[in-house]
């Protein structure tokens, strides 16, 4: 088995809280606490959550965009922490990202033209004519044609605006590309293209991705493997068909049971969690979950929970590890049994007081 | 494959400034402001072809010569004049010491430095002085105590004012932006050096300043005066460069060129600075106005280049002690209060053409 | 563009009196670049106690037409045609005509909004508190502390925790959710008949829009009032709406009871958009379906039907048929770029804007559409 491409282990992401007028550190917003995966070549990993859960940091942690403050990132086999100046500029031509908002990622004052040459400028491949080839054949593989070269962000419609950023994320032919919640902002009738996009994109030139996102179908439909994080955590992993199927963790079963879908066949239960999401800064002690988890228990509260890994499904939780010790390592009893619980637990038929 | 190819308007956008000018050209107010310093910039650069004494283009013993130019640099007088003395009075000279000479005289023969003598230009009389300088068929603007010409010193007195406004809001902006990219985009303790710098320099008064050092400088001059300015007036331009760095620093599209491999002075040169310009030019282009105020404030005040200057301030000094001659404050007043509502207005057509929050409130 | 006379109300056939019944609504804007016509002949009517969800994508107009049974659309956009009757205690009022300072009084006292950005439409100056018992001063004459009292009594009703501490909070103090809580007391504060929400959880978190809506269902059975909740997201609506009318492009085009609508979609766009999402838990071998094209710019709208350049099943002239879609006209049809199909009723309570709504063979779900089997 070859090595993987991209290996995250023990990542760690913390932005410092200074106060004061000499700007001291008084705390830690701990954005990305402990994630560890790997994603093999020509994969893509999903990676889901909701808002401050860390994933975007995740993803920018990896192209050094934000620096880490711990853990160990390899491309390709290269420390990518240890990196410096030209070394890590290299690196950029074979790890892009495309961002969320197709408004704000793209300067507005240069033209197509420019904003897609300008990765090859910055690496000085090729002369002036052949980086005008490359920017038209970057352009016609995501559905523009050479008439949008002269032309400012502005003039274009968001789904256009896209691709334009997949484009620009393509000319420099990366082997990798970070995915940073690239359809969340379009409307409904074009994330559809866009994915196909993607899609055909990932086919036709062997591309890894890393696909964040927090619309579950999408990644679902995209990804490979998908890891669901939870305030700088992931909780649970497997691969995209096993998640959907049988989630082990309440987090996730919380999170699918919450999409709103149109056919009733599809509706699970919902489950309705009580409260926020903590803040980053102070997260709980023992499983991040625990305050908002119907399962919770005394060890959750006290305990990080273990890492339980099956082929193809790796879960943190102490109640999904004991599920899986009593029968015997079989996912899909488990998770019958722990989806029986949180109905049981926590139905919203019962009107309590909810803290938020 | 899906999705439709071209961009969803028809018609090609210029780009920024195109669109920003398509804006502001729909400001009536705006767009007479533009128009008239512009005027005023013709009239700047045409002086000495506008009012002087000195032929703009001349024929003397088989050679051209534009005598004119020593308005703007004495020392680009031609010399053969010197040598023939002429002493400064050419119509006469020119016809006795080269009788196939032509010239090309001045709209108006007057001299923004000294009076004009009795029959320097044949036929007319000397200039009238004191109270009997009142604008007249001859003296539009009337004459000053000394029998000078105003019409003649206001339309030098442009150029002074003009470059006084562009050289020192140059220097000023340069080392505002400067100095505010630096703090903005570095950050730490760079930015803590920048910003107590520049405050420290905005807590001293400017005016006082600025007399502080003309009074120490031997030879003041307009340059001079006009490099104190710029060196004082940079302050506010500073603060909102940084401002405008630390914010766009965060952008996506910045993180975008991070991403593909740009440096820093790429990224400021290339990506920020664009961007931020437009809001920046707004007070540049009320710094200008606010130079031409503050240097006929000097002038006024006896602070500004010494006689026999032509700047629209001195005529106030002068009218300071000549009550009255009304015609020495009223005339300049004029033309100092409307170039500075111009720039005024610019600056305010600018920032509504360039401002996105006030385009969007409009739609 | 004369419509036909609005649907029938998509409750019993014994129609009462509808709470809310917009007629021909058009409104434009008139911006320097033209006159832009956000809505463009919109009928409705919604029933007492009911939810009507509003569907469609960015720029069809949504949003326009709520801001306008209310009076809050932004100049340059002007009410230029049409009636909003609002028949609420015994009397019929026509908003659109109505005077400012009646209209100050609906606003708020008969109709309560929710908005969608929790973060900024609440004043970051003011406590909690204070924005709720504003709402019920400038409708109620009562004391300050008897709309202090109100103001905890609807933080109750929403279950927002500590409701006694959160009435000295400010909005910065609360998290996103907790502050749409708010915009809901807010909107409740004076018992209106009618609650209009615009987008109240597109940007919220989906275990925190759960939540919400969970909270909007229960205060709908225990209230009774009547919400029309606008959104982008077909989910939610199947979820929460008993009726669901689909906008595009200023118009409206499908309206139908919620579940009739999901399980039998009838319009092309409708039929595009269910079957555009993945569907969790069931991997696609392919591509997802797309609709071809974008939302088309208001100063761009095509002639006739708006949606046709987009459509699959879209007929047009042979002579016209270059991209090879057409099918041969045969008597009787019309073409989709020459005249505006009407809403028609395809079946009780069903209404289709489309030529073809009737003739595109049997009913086809979603999936199927899916599965690959397109034409007709």
């Amino acid at each position: 088995m070859t090595a993987p491409l991209v290996e995250v282990e023990q990542l760690q992401t913390y932005f410092p809280i200074r106060r004061g007028l000499l700007r001291r550190v008084v705390g830690n917003v701990q954005a990305v606490d402990g994630v560890s995966f790997s994603i093999s070549r020509g994969q893509t990993l999903g990676l889901v959550g909701e808002s401050g859960c860390g994933k975007t940091t995740v993803g920018r942690s990896i192209l050094r965009l934000v620096e880490p403050t711990g853990g160990r990132v390899a491309f390709d086999g290269l420390a990518v922490r240890d990196l410096r100046g030209r070394e890590l500029r290299n690196l950029r031509r074979r790890m892009q990202v495309v961002f969320q908002d197709p408004y704000g990622s793209l300067n507005p004052r240069m033209t197509v033209r420019a904003l897609i040459e300008e990765g090859l400028i910055i690496h000085g491949l090729g002369s002036a004519t052949e980086r005008v080839d490359r920017v038209v054949r970057a352009l016609e593989r995501t559905g523009l044609s050479r008439q949008a070269l002269e032309r400012y962000p502005h003039e274009f419609s968001g789904g256009q605006r896209q691709r334009i950023a997949i484009a620009r994320a393509l000319v420099l032919e990366p082997d990798f590309l970070v995915l940073d919640e690239p359809i969340s902002a379009l409307d409904l009738s074009i994330q559809a293209q866009v994915v196909n996009l993607l899609i055909e994109l990932r086919e036709q030139l062997g591309l890894t991705y890393l696909f964040i996102s927090h619309d579950l179908s999408v990644v679902e439909h995209v990804s490979d493997e998908v890891a669901v994080m939870y305030l700088g955590r992931i909780v649970e992993r497997a691969t995209a068909a096993a998640l959907y199927a049988q989630p082990l963790h309440p987090y996730t079963l919380a999170l699918f049971s919450a999409v709103p879908t149109v056919d009733p066949a599809r509706r699970r239960r919902r489950i309705v969690l009580v409260g926020d999401v903590p803040s980053p800064s102070n997260p709980p002690r023992g499983c991040r979950f625990h305050p908002r988890c119907p399962l919770a228990e005394s060890v959750c509260r006290e305990v990080d929970p273990p890492i339980v890994s099956l082929p193809g499904h790796a879960v943190h939780c102490h109640v999904a590890a004991r599920e899986l010790a009593r029968c015997g390592g079989n996912a899909s009893v488990a998770a019958t049994a722990i989806a029986a619980m949180l109905a049981e637990r926590a139905t919203p038929a019962t009107p309590t007081l909810s803290p938020g | 494959m899906e999705g439709s190819m071209t961009p969803t308007q028809p018609t090609r956008s210029g780009g920024f400034w195109a669109e920003a000018w398509r804006r502001y050209r729909r400001r009536p107010l705006a767009l007479a402001a533009l128009v008239f310093v512009g005027w005023l910039a013709v009239v700047a650069l045409f002086a000495p072809a506008i009012a002087g004494t000195k032929p703009v283009l001349c024929r003397y013993k088989g050679h051209l010569y534009a005598p004119c130019l020593a308005f703007f640099d004495r020392r680009l007088e031609p010399a053969v004049f010197a040598r023939d003395r002429f002493r400064g009075t050419y119509p006469q000279n020119l016809k006795e010491k080269d009788p196939d000479s032509w010239a090309i005289w001045p709209l108006f023969f007057q001299d923004p430095y000294r009076a004009v003598r009795e029959n320097e230009w044949p036929g007319r009389p000397a200039n009238p002085a004191r109270d009997e300088g009142h604008p007249s068929a001859s003296h539009p603007f009337g004459t000053d105590q000394y029998g000078v010409d105003v019409l003649a010193k206001m339309v030098h007195g442009t150029t002074v004012a003009l470059l006084v406004g562009f050289v020192s809001m140059g220097l000023a902006g340069t080392i505002g932006i400067i100095i505010g990219a630096l703090g903005g985009y570095c950050g730490g303790w760079v930015d803590m050096v920048t910003s107590r710098f520049t405050e420290i320099v905005m807590c001293i008064p400017t005016l006082v300043l600025i007399l502080a050092l003309t009074a120490i400088i031997e030879k003041p001059s307009i340059w001079k005066t006009m490099a104190i300015i710029g060196a004082t007036g940079w302050t506010g331009i500073a603060r909102l460069t940084r401002g405008e760095f630390l914010r766009l620093r965060q952008s996506e599209f910045v993180m975008a060129a991070r991403a593909a491999g740009a440096g820093p002075v790429r990224i400021m040169l290339r990506h920020i600075l664009p961007n931020a310009l437009a809001p920046i030019l707004v007070p540049i282009t009320f710094g200008i106005a606010s130079a031409i105020l503050t240097e006929s404030a000097l002038s006024f005040l006896g602070f500004g280049p010494p006689p026999p200057s032509a700047s629209w301030g001195s005529l106030l000094n002068d009218a300071r002690s000549n009550y009255s001659m009304w015609w020495l404050v009223v005339f300049p007043g004029l033309a100092i209060f409307l170039t500075v509502l111009s720039y005024n207005l610019i600056g305010e057509g600018l920032q509504e053409a360039t401002d996105p929050r006030l385009r969007e409130a409009r739609k | 563009m004369i419509e036909q006379p609005p649907p029938a109300s998509l409750a019993s056939p014994a129609r009462p009196t509808p709470l809310l019944a917009i007629k021909n609504l058009v409104t434009a804007f008139h911006t320097p670049a033209g006159r832009i016509p956000a809505v463009d002949g919109v009928s409705l009517s919604i029933e007492r106690g009911r939810t009507l969800g509003i569907v469609g994508e960015s720029g069809c107009g949504k949003s326009v037409t709520a801001m306008s049974v209310v009076r809050l659309v932004a100049s340059p956009g002007r009410i230029e045609a049409g009636e909003i009757l609002f028949s609420a205690g015994g009397t019929t009022l026509d908003l659109a005509t109505l005077p400012e300072p009646a209209m100050r009084s609906v606003r708020g006292g008969r109709i309560g909004m929710i908005f969608q950005e929790p973060m900024t439409s609440l004043n970051p100056v003011f406590t909690v508190g204070d924005q709720i018992a504003e709402a019920v001063l400038l409708h109620r004459r009562v004391s300050r502390g008897a709309a202090r009292a109100r103001a905890l009594e609807m933080l109750q009703l929403v279950r927002l925790a500590d409701p006694l501490q959160r009435l000295d909070e400010y909005p910065h103090q609360l998290s996103g959710g907790m502050r749409q809580r708010v915009m809901i007391a807010m909107a409740l504060a004076c018992d209106p008949e009618l609650v209009i929400a615009d987008e109240p959880t597109t940007a919220l978190d989906v275990t925190i829009q759960a939540q919400i809506l969970e909270l909007l269902s229960e205060l709908r059975a225990r209230l009774g009032m009547a919400i029309v909740l606008i959104t982008h997201d077909l989910g939610v609506v199947a979820e929460t709406c008993d009726d669901v009318a689909v906008m595009y492009a200023g118009r409206i085009v499908e309206q139908a009871p919620a579940a009739e609508l999901f399980a039998r979609p009838r319009h092309p766009y409708t039929i595009g958009l269910l079957a555009a999402r993945p569907s969790p838990g069931m991997k696609h071998a392919g591509p997802l379906w797309t609709i071809p094209g974008m939302v088309p710019l208001p100063q761009h709208f095509p002639a006739g039907c708006r949606f046709h350049p987009r459509c699959a099943y879209a007929r047009l002239p042979a002579a016209e048929s270059g991209s090879g879609r057409a099918v041969p006209r045969s008597a009787g049809d019309l073409p989709c770029n020459a005249a505006v199909p009407d809403l028609q009723e395809v079946a009780p309570g069903h209404w289709v804007r489309c030529f073809h709504a009737d003739s595109l063979g049997p009913p086809r779900s979603a999936q199927e559409i899916a599965a690959g089997e397109l034409s007709p």
